[in-house]
């Protein structure tokens, strides 16, 4: 038996773990778009401990993904120094590459056009799902997504193409 | 780049830059949180704090090597060490034209402004909740010391300390100072001390509530405390101590959602009432009671997006602009809350002020005015920008630009510089316009567009205007400089 599951009853680890199996990328990519790498892994990291701790509470709400998001948000801007402007620096990690001038370009968008943009093309989701995890109207986030894609491609100097 | 590799990319930059976090993570992260958030928080500040000074001494010794080849290796300068102000800024050279490069000299020989001291606090931009690192009030200064777990209050015209006392055991913030009190917080408490540097009071939060915001009329202080920070969302809480730190009040703000949270800036006193603004409305609370007299909701508001800018109150009117892609103003009147402005502006606006019955502010494409009457409007583009009024005029400062303009949004000058990205907000001092950036502070001569002078911030730094001719600056990893217009 693992220690995730000697702890009391507190959780039902498979319940929490499909959960954090489906929740955990996107919100760590919605909170590293908005607040950076570093403070949003940190802060992806403390709202999903959170929402272990507390899961009988958070299993039981119609949104959680958006719920422990809101948590991370919380989490982030006690993180944050404000005056910081968000960058977006890759590790050492080679390869693979991508694109020099994306993560420059990336800064240049607001935050709310870097989540969605983010959320919207590198997950794959549909205006809904990133709508309902940021809680946004799904008009505001065609509007971000569509803004947020064109400034893109004017930073990085291409053309649109599908 | 088509969107389907433009998403590729976005997800190997993603995964790349932010590992993924593993459930095993979390398990080890819950044996250390399972105690209550007070058990841990000094262990953890104390860590963070450690850090901290550890940083800032790096920092010190590191710059003081490298702006000056003969500076010797001893350790850094000392906390509250008062020196002759020779930071080693830059100075234009060529008065004729705008230079990226200038050469290095003394503050004070810098044209149209001199540095009377320098306060070696070195705690700008360790923010705790959202206080100051430095405040002043009167004749007098309070910086948070570099250990920020401190305050020290300094002679503003000489710069020399005339008192400093401890906080508490954790890092700390200054409220306000003002009315004959420094209010200071942490993040579960909050105390004042007198002027002379006696304790008035102190008052600690049983839950992890955020201090953040505090006004002080009439010996009674008002503290704007946010909601809970780890996911028990409670509404924010507005506190109103007395001399000796009796609760008189307290009353969490009605109507608002769970998720709401207060905004940058100081609460601002109006018509007897204190205002608050919050990520979703304008608030105003009876000052005497505490009972909420109105709240004004904006339209579409963006509770995720924080204006950094605290609402403005002219002749009975309380504006607050409402941030993020989709911005509104609204006006309320203060005494009754009736709406008596509600526009619909572009992204990201800020509030600068009322001059002359225009209503200025900042967005993403310019400078703006609305009158505040007529609601006419007038737009200058000049993207980014950000303002300051100055002698009835609206001085704004965008990349490469500088512009004076009449309230009515007539352009006076327009002048090129060599500003990057100004940030909010810029101070005059005589002649001058300190403008904070990401990674610098720049003086910018109003008249040629030149600039005289550069401070290299480490990314953080504040100028708090003083009066006409002298302005505070705070240089992270530094300390203060008081300037001053010859």
């Amino acid at each position: 038996m693992s220690e995730w599951q000697k702890s009391e009853g507190r959780i039902e680890p498979s319940e929490f773990e499909m959960f954090f199996e489906r929740s955990e990328r996107p919100v760590r990519f919605a909170l590293s778009a908005r607040f950076g790498f570093e403070v949003g892994r940190e802060a992806t990291a403390d709202a999903f401990t959170y929402a272990w701790e507390h899961w009988d509470r958070v299993a039981a709400m119609e949104n959680p993904a958006g719920y422990v998001y809101r948590v991370g948000q919380r989490r982030a801007r006690r993180l944050a120094n404000r005056f910081d402007p968000v960058e977006f620096r890759r590790t050492e990690h080679e390869p693979p590459m991508v694109e020099p001038k994306l993560a420059p370009a990336l800064s240049e968008l607001s935050a709310r056009q870097r989540q969605v943009v983010v959320l919207v093309h590198a997950l794959g989701w549909s205006h809904r799902e990133t709508a309902d995890l940021l809680g946004l109207s799904t008009s505001s986030v065609q509007k971000h997504v569509e803004r947020g894609v064109e400034k893109l491609r004017r930073a990085l100097g291409v053309d649109g193409g599908h | 780049m088509d969107t389907d590799s433009l998403g590729r990319e976005l997800a190997v930059l993603f995964d790349d830059g932010a590992p993924e976090v593993t459930l095993e993570e979390l398990h080890r992260r819950s044996e250390a949180t399972l105690r209550t958030p007070a058990q841990r928080r000094p262990a953890l500040i104390a860590v963070v704090a450690f850090l901290t000074v550890l940083a800032v001494g790096l920092g010190t010794w590191w710059m003081s090597s490298d702006r000056d080849p003969t500076a010797d290796t001893s350790p850094p300068t000392t906390v509250g060490e008062v020196t002759p102000t020779t930071v080693t800024p830059t100075t234009a050279s060529d008065q004729s034209t705008p230079t990226s490069e200038p050469t290095n000299t003394t503050l004070a020989e810098a044209e149209g402004i001199v540095g009377r001291w320098h306060y070696a606090s070195g705690a700008i931009g360790q923010e705790i909740g959202r206080g100051d690192d430095f405040a002043f009030a009167g004749d007098l200064v309070a910086a948070l010391r570099s250990d920020s777990r401190g305050v020290a209050v300094l002679d503003l015209d000489s710069g020399e300390e005339v008192w400093q006392a401890d906080l508490s055991d954790q890092s700390g913030t200054i409220l306000e100072f003002a009315a004959g009190s420094l209010t200071w917080a942490t993040y579960d408490q909050v105390g004042a001390y007198s002027v002379d540097g006696e304790p008035m009071w102190e008052h600690a939060f049983d839950d992890d509530r955020w201090p953040s915001q505090a006004v002080v009329r009439d010996d009674l202080t008002a503290v704007a405390l946010n909601p809970t920070m780890e996911g028990d969302f409670a509404p924010p809480l507005i506190v109103q101590f007395d001399q000796s730190g009796n609760v008189v009040w307290s009353v969490e703000l009605a109507d608002s959602r769970i998720d709401e949270d207060l905004q940058w800036g100081d609460l601002l006193v109006a018509d007897d009432g204190v205002v608050v603004q919050t990520t979703d409305a304008l608030y105003r609370l009876d000052w005497t009671t505490g009972t909420q007299t109105w709240r004004v909701p904006f339209a579409e508001a963006d509770i995720e997006t924080f204006a950094e800018i605290p609402p403005v109150y002219d002749d009975g009117v309380v504006y607050g602009a409402d941030p993020g892609d989709d911005g509104e103003i609204l006006g309320v009147d203060a005494a009754t809350g009736e709406t008596r402005m509600a526009l619909q502006v572009g992204s990201d606006p800020r509030l600068i002020g009322v001059v002359d019955g225009w209503l200025i502010y900042t967005d993403e494409t310019g400078v703006h005015g609305i009158n505040t009457d007529t609601e006419n409007t007038w737009a200058i583009e000049m993207p980014e920008a950000t303002a300051v009024i100055a002698d009835g005029q609206v001085i704004a400062v965008s990349t490469n630009t500088l512009a004076v303009l009449n309230p009515d949004g007539e352009q006076q000058s327009q002048l090129p510089t060599q500003i990057q990205q100004p940030q909010p907000q810029p101070v005059i001092v005589g002649e001058i316009l300190l403008v904070p950036g990401w990674e610098s502070t720049e003086a910018i001569d109003t008249t040629t567009g030149q600039t005289v002078t550069t401070w290299q911030g480490e990314s953080t730094s504040n100028v708090l205007p003083v009066d006409e001719r002298r302005a505070l600056l705070g240089v992270a990893g530094d300390g203060i400089h008081l300037l001053e217009a010859p």
